[in-house]
């Protein structure tokens, strides 16, 4: 019984695994038919972002942050972190509507459609950043990596945060579509600026240091930072703290969805169908 | 709409005051269905009937989930399929290939993608070449094909059939016997639904049941040879009704406008011009009003 039991629900995670990595395979060929270079245009539309705000801090400030890591690479471990958290969150707060012809298939559900577009966003960035990782290495030609496994980790983890903090705004937005225009207004603009992406944590005063350090995404960015230099200082930072967001937020965004699925069905109510009732 | 794990005999799928409207002009709804209740058991072949062909199949669509109801809900007990003839999940710019390739993923059995795949693209009768092609490129009818081929090519508890085009289950084309022998195979044991309109023959052909939506309400479940007679009664009496209508309209718009020649000052008249609202004539329509295009017409015509 148990046996049978274990076997279904094995059967039964093949199953999510295959719909979600065919969701995001069928997002890159949809990209790669619409883009002008195919999947390569895939990749370098976000690549071209990245190094041209590279391009403007270096020009801007100089190379400031060079004493523990290439400041290419340290510039790339604040960027790349973070578009991808910003997209896989704004892409899962607007991501069902877009997904909409496919629920044409009964067996996909719209979390399904979400996952498989973060899972897209993550290998786009995480190729990015393999890309910086070996092109510093080979310049500098040395093995630059202290703790892969670490970096990895938190790599997925930023993917992980910005994927529950888009669940939870969109059950929520859904409800309440001012949250979910907040949050997505906040995204780009407010935590561009506080995720240290452009300084290090370690030359804000300690005094302003708190304001900063509410925000997961910085202590994520310098714990991945970290990882490259184990010498990097990171005063305050906590991994706790950020693993304590992403197993919240995921944790918080799917029990929503799940007593909320049938939200992101709903049909608009045509007027003049109302019972007598539903106004109450 | 909800999927259930089994515990509910032999029901595989079940509408509980389920209602669903549909937009018909500005700010006017029609009713597909109204507080419709509906157990459909394992193995059960119903052929769902209308005089309006909408209501059939929107009945269908919610029925199998690509639609949800307005009010009420729709259970499911088991795997149900799609409207068979029509695929809303396949994209243009993507190829036969990938889009087959992604119903495959989601709906083969595990190991067996290649192998529907080979099979869609044999019922589909495209070449290696065409198939790799995206789809805005396919003419129609293949386009058709894929479609109808990927719906056969998977396993499904229910099978619900919409209006399907490009198929004749009578006809002894080996690429049609090749779609029969398969579409036998698929509902073999499990169970079906057709939606009736446009496609009579294949629904008594295949069913033992049939039900009637008139007006919104399930007017009667059973001999679905009945059901196809209902129909035409209903929609026979449908067109005299409408018929009686447009006759005793133009009759007396006729009436009115020689009136008019006689007495073209009176004013009684123009009150009566007026009196015959199109909500009397047409009612339902919100096309334009014949009255005033008649009487324009007549007094365009006539001499000065």
């Amino acid at each position: 019984m148990i046996r049978r039991s274990l076997g279904l629900a094995l059967s039964q995670l093949l199953l999510q695994i295959r719909i979600v990595g065919a969701v995001a395979q069928r997002e890159l060929q949809l990209r790669s038919a619409k883009g002008l270079f195919g999947v390569a245009g895939v990749f370098l539309e976000p690549l071209a972002l990245i190094a041209t705000f590279l391009a403007l801090r270096i020009l801007i400030r100089s190379s400031g942050e060079g004493d523990y890591i290439n400041v290419v690479l340290w510039l790339a471990l604040g960027f790349i972190p973070f578009f991808m958290f910003a997209d896989i969150a704004i892409k899962a707060i607007s991501g069902v509507q877009k997904g909409g012809d496919l629920y044409f298939y009964r067996r996909l559900r719209p979390l399904d459609s979400l996952m498989g577009n973060a899972l897209l966003t993550t290998q786009i960035f995480g190729t990015m950043m393999l890309v910086f990782v070996l092109g510093v290495a080979a310049w500098e030609w040395r093995a630059i990596l202290y703790s892969p496994g670490v970096a990895i980790f938190q790599f997925l983890g930023i993917a992980m945060l910005g994927f529950g903090l888009g669940l939870s705004t969109l059950i929520v937005g859904h409800r309440l579509p001012f949250v979910a225009w907040v949050i997505k207004s906040v995204l780009r603009r407010i935590l561009l600026w506080t995720s240290c992406i452009f300084f290090p944590i370690r030359i804000i005063p300690i005094e302003f240091r708190h304001w900063i350090l509410w925000n997961p995404i910085a202590h994520g960015v310098e714990l991945l930072r970290q990882s490259f230099n184990p010498a990097y200082p990171i005063p305050g930072v906590s991994a706790i703290y950020f693993w304590v967001w992403v197993v919240g937020s995921i944790g918080f965004g799917l029990f929503i969805y799940g007593n909320n699925e049938e939200l992101l069905y709903s049909p608009e109510q045509l007027a003049g169908t109302e019972r007598p009732g539903d106004e109450l | 709409m909800q999927n259930v794990a089994s515990a509910h005999g032999s029901i595989v799928l079940e509408a509980r005051q389920a209602s669903k409207f549909l937009a018909h002009g500005v700010g006017e709804v029609k009713k597909a269905f109204v507080d419709l209740d509906l157990d459909v058991h394992r193995g059960q072949r119903i052929a769902i009937f209308s005089v309006n062909p909408y209501e059939a199949r929107t009945l269908l669509d919610c029925l199998s989930g690509v639609e949800q109801p307005d009010q009420g809900s729709v259970l499911h007990h088991g795997l149900v399929s799609w409207p068979l003839g029509a695929n809303q999940a396949f994209h243009k710019k993507l190829s036969g290939y990938m889009n087959a390739r992604f119903a495959a993923e989601i709906y083969s059995q595990s190991g067996s993608i290649e192998h529907d795949l080979l099979l869609i693209q044999e019922l589909t009768g495209a070449d290696d070449r065409t198939f790799h092609e995206p789809l805005s490129s396919w003419r129609v009818p293949m386009r058709k094909s894929l479609e109808l081929a990927v719906s056969l090519a998977f396993e499904f508890d229910v099978t619900l059939v919409g209006k399907i085009s490009g198929w004749d289950h009578r006809a002894v084309h080996p690429a049609s016997v090749r779609i029969r022998d398969l579409f036998e195979r698929r509902i073999d044991g499990r169970t079906l639904l057709i939606a009736a309109p446009g496609q009579n023959r294949l629904a008594l052909d295949y069913c033992d049941e049939g039900m009637v939506i008139l007006d919104g309400r399930l007017a009667y479940r059973g001999d679905p040879e009945v059901c196809q007679l209902m129909v035409k009664e209903e929609t026979q009496r449908l067109k005299a009704e409408r018929r009686q209508r447009v006759n005793a309209r133009i009759s007396r718009l006729v009436a009115d406008v020689e009136g008019d020649d006689f007495d073209s000052e009176d004013p009684d008249m123009e009150d009566a011009q007026e009196s015959y609202s199109d909500a009397d004539l047409f009612p339902g329509s919100s096309s334009m009003p014949f009255s005033e295009s008649v009487v324009a017409s007549n007094r365009q015509d006539r001499p000065v």
